[in-house]
């Protein structure tokens, strides 16, 4: 069935609530202009209002979906669920009064494969109307089949697409699809305007970083922050207090790693490009508050007890709703909190070694060690905030950074690592001392994870924080829907030792990724930075860029209206698509005055020209994202002194 | 002077009044502040604070009307802000359809209410309900009120436009769920003593009520999605609350209107942590384990009478109420047991503590009432006796194996869907930005 899989391109993954992962909606068009991709997305993603049968299959196929992925809300489950979608919807469906002839669904055959093609048998469909029809049925519910494609099971695919042609059988038996028509004149003047306002920010960039002065002093520490566009600010900031000496990397620090938390629950803490190798575990004890817990969802996910429940604990859900609105603080002060450790003996010999020298040497600090080395992760804190994920670090998978910062750290004290680095040619000496912190990117409070007092370090992070003026008011309160702006307004990727950029005030919006190119001869650090990093910061770029432009289609759409669904997403009030993207809260300051600025990512490598050229025409993926314009590659060119983009 | 705009005769500010007062001030006030953060830059801000604003103070005039017409009026207004506050933009058409919905049952529970005010004007000739209140009346008010009280509470057959509601601002669904839904309990509590007469109503009311209960638990306890899920649990307690009245024991089913008011609208304001509230498991408890519980359930019921005072006679409905407390006591046993039956002695202790503070937290309230005089149980029948088993026996069956029944399951599947108008099934069906149709 090649039309099945030809349909399932269009469609990409949609990772849930607890990691979420910023991802190109249009990725399947990539291969294309953003002129092509945005005609693409008119054909397939906004059709606009379906017509009536297929908005009943759509019902339908909403209502049977909503129990079978649901993780763990509803204490009642679907039955069957354990057989897969498409065995279960079976077993059920022929006892759904809402659908006619439904006696039928029971002599469909077990395999989904043959489903299918029974079913395509009685819609009469031809061979070349297959394609177009699967890609169809999966495009008007895209969320939905995104968070299947996020599980990625062919399986499941095959059930899915099943499921929905038998609901058109007996729903829309005369269902077929028709040709949007396209208004080119729109479309273009779209991406001309967007075009016009990528020059304008990327002019402007060219001549700031012309003009930078660097002056940099690392007596007090050196500080790894992670490449996401929050840490500038921070980094500059900290610069500020005198003696610091900052660094760009990914922020899960090169291990594969996922993270499993005392409950049993592992998650991914690595770009999802790679796949964890390793596991690390977390050590934490339950508390008394977790009996308390126990007792009231033991009370309230039965039939009868919770009528009384309600009479037992009314008066206090009145109090905590006062100290919530009013109080937010105190609020933050009296909630329960778990604090896990990470168990930091669980990575073999060997994989510390190639993780020390891999991070070392891709962000260029291999030399001139200060007394002190800070890995600093990032994290966010959030108040019920169901997108919460979203804005913790994106190189970890959704998941907050501190980990993988305190792993690499532990890392680098050790003597046989540190022998092992020496024969490759990277002495640190006795005197320097790594530690882990995690920047809280809502608040910019710094955690430290070490015992040392540090007064100093303390003191000048505050000063950084003062400085910024943030405060933690909004991470606290719970009736607020934009703790913070996120990645939203990021446009640039900057390659290069941190002399290129300092000193000048670039808002916020560049991913600043460390490199020297003197110490890469053989160019694999920069292919790696690339092809990993740039292509995160890529899917992020993207991922606001489609959010901001259609906030219906491509983004969540309001939280005034959201509704949790299984734990997995939201969905737009009593039931719709699983909604998928940014919410427009995270994009927008009102219901039409974008905050986020429409701009696709420019890249500035500072290396010679040829170096980077060799980099592009080496890495078909990058070469494709340059010549479609999704990214736009410039070379600063550290002989001539001059900025062209490639 | 010859011209009043508003007497003052036409209002009653009793205990009730002052509780119910004191309700809407908090919720209000919480929904308001809250309100204007998580709408901040929503294009509907403004206009939707004040029919906020309107709506409680409606609400307010409809719990210290004494006067028929106003207590109509107030109530008809009420409904009519709710529902232009639950359409929100109207760009949305599923959202205008809630609304329509909404409008449908609650017009008909409105044309109850007033039909029953007007018969009672006709039947008595006081327009006061402090006046209406004493005299003795015919059964056909009091059946149309408790329609109108059915279709405002959202009881089965009107429970739809409760369970489409939710494509409302997560602060309306709160102000919803903690006031204008209640509007069946108030109802009836305002003309308890006329029920007095016609008990045989009361036990409708009590079946109506408990077959909302155990099927809005069954539906709740199904819903995957958070908000789906408290609209069914407001419906179930709804019923719970109008089989209370049902039991003649009105002053309950006001606590419980109180408590869950306050309860449902802090759920529905942090429903935006339902993907990150991990659900504790339970176990299955072996038949000593339950019968232990039983025991201990027994006990929590003895300090319960003991704080409310409330006699242990078995031929009147308090005793139903009694044993929901029972109930509870003994699931809190069940959990604290932890399959170690030796911490029973703690237990019992246990329980007993639970069924006191129970018994305080309501006596406390019912106290306060006690003037109104809203406390009329009754007798015993077979009806009261099994709905109460039902109700009972539900929680016992959650502790059994699960029954796998295929074509029940489709069907309540099928039963607690929203109204099909009301869904969004196509991803551009939804809007957030007010533009006129």
């Amino acid at each position: 069935m090649n039309a099945v899989t030809a349909a399932w391109t269009k469609i990409v993954p949609y990772w849930p609530l607890k990691h979420l992962v910023a991802t190109n909606p249009l990725a399947a068009f990539e291969s294309e202009t953003l002129f092509e991709a945005l005609a693409g997305a008119k054909r397939h993603f906004q059709r606009g209002q379906l017509p009536p049968d297929l908005e009943a299959v759509n019902r339908e196929t909403i209502k049977w979906l909503l129990p079978f992925f649901d993780q763990g809300q509803a204490p009642i489950g679907l039955p069957y669920k354990e057989k897969g979608l498409y065995k279960a919807f079976r077993t059920l469906a022929v006892h759904d009064g809402n659908l006619p002839g439904r006696e039928w669904i029971a002599t469909l055959p077990d395999d989904p494969q043959k489903g299918i093609e029974q079913c395509v048998a009685r819609l009469g469909l031809s061979e070349q109307q297959l394609e177009p029809f699967f890609t169809a049925l999966l495009t008007t519910l895209p969320g939905w089949a995104s968070y299947i494609q996020y599980l990625s099971s062919s399986e499941l695919r095959n059930e899915y697409l099943a499921l929905r042609l038998v609901l058109v059988c007996l729903l829309a038996p005369d269902l077929r699809f028709h040709e949007v028509q396209i208004d080119e004149e729109e479309l273009r003047a779209c991406v001309d305007k967007i075009e016009a306002q990528e020059s304008t920010y990327r002019t402007a960039l060219n001549e700031k970083l012309l003009s930078a002065k660097s002056s940099s002093s690392s007596g007090k520490a050196q500080w790894v922050f992670c490449i996401d566009v929050r840490s500038e600010p921070f980094r500059r900031a900290l610069e500020a207090q005198g003696g610091h000496e900052t660094f760009g990397f990914a922020g899960f620090f090169a291990l594969p790693i996922s993270v499993e938390k005392s409950c049993g629950e592992a998650q991914a803490s690595c770009p999802v490009l790679i796949e964890p190798m390793h596991t690390v575990k977390m050590k934490g004890k339950s508390t008394p508050l977790s009996l308390f817990k126990r007792l009231y969802h033991d009370l309230k996910y039965r039939l009868t007890t919770p009528f009384a429940l309600v009479d037992l604990i009314g008066g206090l859900s009145g109090v905590a709703m006062v100290v919530r609105t009013f109080f937010p603080k105190w609020a933050h002060r009296l909630s329960p909190r778990r604090r896990e450790e990470v168990d930091l003996n669980t990575l073999p010999f060997e994989v510390q070694a190639t993780a020390a020298y891999t991070a070392l040497k891709t962000m260029g600090l291999t030399k001139n060690f200060a007394p002190l080395v800070v890995f600093c992760g990032h994290g966010s804190h959030t108040t019920n905030n169901p997108f919460a994920s979203g804005l913790d670090c994106g190189a970890c998978a959704g998941r907050p950074g501190g980990v993988n910062a305190q792993m690499l750290a532990h890392i680098m004290n050790q003597p046989p690592v540190r022998a092992a680095l020496a024969e490759k040619g990277i002495e640190i000496p006795q005197a320097t001392t790594f530690i882990a912190a995690e920047h809280n990117t809502t608040t910019d409070e710094v955690t430290l994870f070490t015992e040392a007092e540090l007064p100093e370090i303390r003191a000048d992070l505050d000063g950084a924080r003062k400085q910024l003026g943030t405060t933690s008011t909004r991470a606290y309160d719970w009736a607020q829907t934009r703790p913070e702006w996120g990645l939203a307004r990021n446009a640039a990727f900057i390659v290069g030792p941190r002399a290129l950029t300092q000193n000048i005030d670039l808002e916020g919006r560049s991913f600043l990724h460390s490199y020297d190119y003197t110490q890469d001869d053989d160019l694999s650090a920069l292919t790696t930075i690339l092809t990993a990093p740039m292509i995160v910061a890529q899917w992020i770029n993207a991922h606001y860029f489609f959010s901001t432009l259609d906030p219906v289609t491509f983004g969540a759409g309001s939280k005034v209206t959201k509704n949790v669904t299984g734990k997995i997403g939201v969905m737009q009030g009593n039931a719709s698509d699983l909604m998928n993207g940014l919410p427009l809260q995270s994009v927008y300051t009102s219901d039409d005055q974008p905050y986020h600025e429409l701009q696709r990512l420019y890249t500035v490598v500072y290396a010679p020209k040829k170096c980077v050229e060799k980099v592009i025409s080496e890495q078909p993926k990058v070469r494709e994202l340059c010549e479609n314009g999704w990214v736009t590659i410039a070379c600063f060119d550290p002989e001539t002194n001059l900025i062209t983009i490639l | 002077m010859g011209y009043i705009l508003v007497n003052m005769e036409w209002f009653h500010v009793d205990r009730l009044t002052v509780l119910l007062w004191g309700l809407f001030a908090l919720v209000g006030g919480v929904v308001v502040s809250f309100s204007l953060r998580y709408m901040a830059g929503d294009g509907r801000l403004r206009p939707f604070l004040w029919q906020i604003g309107a709506l409680l103070l409606s609400m307010g005039v409809v719990v210290s009307a004494d006067h028929l017409a106003l207590f109509c009026t107030a109530l008809v207004a009420s409904q009519a802000l709710l529902i232009r506050l639950m359409i929100h933009k109207q760009s949305w058409l599923a959202a205008r359809n809630s609304g329509i919905l909404a409008a449908k049952t609650l017009l008909f529970s409105s044309l109850c209410v007033a039909g029953a005010c007007w018969l009672l004007y006709r039947e008595t000739g006081h327009t006061l309900m402090s006046e209406v209140r004493l005299a003795e009346v015919s059964v056909w008010p009091l059946l149309l009120l408790i329609g109108g009280a059915a279709a405002q509470s959202a009881l089965i057959p009107f429970h739809r436009w409760l369970l489409s509601s939710l494509n409302s601002p997560t602060p309306v669904s709160a102000v919803m769920h903690a006031g204008v839904i209640n509007g069946g309990g108030i109802l009836l509590a305002r003309f308890a003593p006329l029920y007095k007469d016609h008990a045989y109503l009361l036990t409708a009311l009590f079946v109506l009520g408990v077959i909302s209960a155990v099927v809005g638990s069954v539906w709740k306890l199904m819903q995957s999605d958070v908000k789906r899920q408290l609209a069914c649990s407001t419906q179930a307690q709804m019923g719970f609350m109008l089989a209370q009245c049902g039991l003649g024991l009105f002053a309950a089913a006001l606590t419980h209107l109180l408590f869950h008011s306050l309860f449902k609208a802090y759920l529905f304001l942090s429903s935006g942590s339902a993907a990150q509230a991990k659900r504790a498991a339970s176990t299955t408890p072996s038949t000593l384990e339950f019968l232990a519980a039983l025991f201990c359930g027994l006990s929590g019921m003895i300090s319960f009478g003991w704080v409310t005072h409330l006699p242990f006679t078995w031929h009147d409905t308090s005793v139903c109420l009694v044993l929901i407390v029972g109930v509870m006591v003994a699931q809190i046993s069940l959990t604290l047991f932890e399959g170690r039956l030796r911490r029973l002695p703690l237990v019992v202790l246990a329980a007993l503590a639970c069924g006191a503070l129970y018994g305080w937290n309501v006596h406390l309230l019912e106290r306060w009432l006690a003037p109104l005089g809203l406390v009329h149980p009754q007798p015993l029948n077979a009806i009261y006796i099994i709905g109460t088993l039902l109700l009972v026996g539900g929680w016992a069956a959650t502790h059994l194996v699960p029954i796998s029944a295929d074509k029940l399951y489709v069907k309540l599947l099928n039963s607690s869907q929203p109204h099909p108008d009301t869904v969004t099934p196509s991803r551009q069906g939804y809007a957030y930005l007010e533009e006129r149709p």
